[in-house]
């Protein structure tokens, strides 16, 4: 065995400490006092190596991660222990639409109601504020998914059973445009 | 998927909506999580905001979760991209971080004592940190990324090769050259008596 291939083997060696060496290493430790002093030289920077300063998180990781969580646009926090409906949120989205539309179409029938002290123009503008937050919000939603998405990891050498549902990107999509309609 | 990979079982079971679940993979991987982004950038803020973003991210993939591999290995493909992409926005800034270190301290030394003039002299637990920690910052970022992966996380070569996007073969080859470096820089202070 030759010491460069003897040096090689060694470096495997320290990756994994107390495992046995192979029989022709150890013979050629055995007569050559280098490679000898280099096992030795390789076992203490491998073990120097696990000197490389730890931190400590700080006491409130968990907190600001749900907190980032919260505030992200996607916005998605359950509390432990709950068990929602898998894709929840392409659920909830369209179950909002239809409430508006529902409520929005009622309008169209119903005069709208009184509210003290204030002009029929304030409901309308409260109904555009929250149409044009569902609207964003599902913008958000759309883009959050993709973004994570395209960013994957390794995502383009994946096979295409990995593409995303299509069902709901559509409904999503229908509901914007009926969203878009009623809020012109 | 390994039989007992209990991780890879809490992000499924996390998947379908169990988020105690995701809590208990939290809690288990964050220190971890944010001492691995702490070996590419060196400080310990910004270990932290990129540590949140791997649980961020990691908390929005989970419906297209699949446990194709360890679940370790895919947190930490997640943890490697974060903190590549960090280092990468980085380029330009000093080499050397005057950070106070993971106590509060001050700053480290930027020139660990040379125990060729003084061999007798053993060096102090957190002069050996500065030493490593300089040595393993100076690795090209392949060399050192297999390092860390290899060293500090103990994930496999195929494992490492996943996550870098390479071959076991290139993996081994980032290894080898990474060590030699390690122990060019290292060696002078294992001599000195560390």
């Amino acid at each position: 065995m030759r010491c460069a291939e003897a040096t090689e083997i060694l470096w495997s060696a320290a990756e994994e400490p107390g495992a046995e060496l192979p029989p022709r290493l150890s013979v050629h430790l055995a007569s050559c006092a280098a490679c000898r002093a280099t096992a030795e030289e390789i076992a203490q920077v491998w073990r120097l190596l696990g000197d490389f300063p730890e931190v400590e998180p700080g006491p409130d990781f968990k907190a600001e991660f749900y907190r980032r969580l919260r505030a992200s646009p996607a916005g998605e926090v359950r509390p432990p222990g709950r068990q929602p409906v898998p894709g929840w949120h392409w659920l909830a989205a369209a179950a909002t639409a239809l409430v508006i539309l529902v409520i929005a179409g009622s309008r169209l029938t119903l005069p709208p109601p009184e509210i003290a002290g204030s002009a029929t123009g304030w409901q309308d503008r409260w109904d555009d504020g929250f149409l044009e937050e569902l609207e964003r919000t599902l913008v958000n939603l759309d883009a959050e998914y993709l973004s994570a998405y395209d960013s994957w990891p390794g995502l383009a050498a994946e096979s295409p059973a990995t593409e995303p549902k299509s069902s709901a990107p559509a409904r999503e999509s229908q509901s914007k445009g009926e969203i878009r309609n009623e809020g012109a | 998927m390994d039989p007992v990979d209990a991780d890879a079982s809490l992000m499924l079971s996390f998947r379908d909506g169990n988020e105690a679940a995701f809590e208990q993979l939290l809690d288990k991987y964050h220190r971890i999580i944010v001492n691995f982004t702490y070996k590419f950038v060196n400080n310990r803020a910004e270990a932290e905001e990129l540590a949140q973003e791997v649980f961020l991210k990691v908390y929005r993939s989970r419906e297209r979760y699949e446990p194709r591999a360890r679940f370790a290995a895919w947190i930490f493909k997640i943890a490697t991209n974060v903190s590549l992409k960090a280092l990468r926005h980085r380029r330009g800034a000093p080499p050397v971080s005057l950070d106070a270190g993971p106590e509060g301290k001050t700053a480290w030394r930027l020139d660990p004592p040379d125990l060729r003039a003084n061999p007798e002299r053993s060096l102090a637990k957190e002069e050996v940190g500065v030493i490593v920690r300089r040595a393993v910052g100076s690795l090209p970022v392949r060399e050192k990324t297999a390092l860390l992966l290899r060293r500090y996380e103990d994930l496999s070569y195929r494992e490492i090769a996943g996550i870098m996007g390479c071959s076991e073969a290139a993996v081994k080859t980032y290894l080898h050259r990474g060590k030699g470096r390690l122990r060019r820089l290292l060696l002078p202070h294992v001599k000195g008596g560390v």
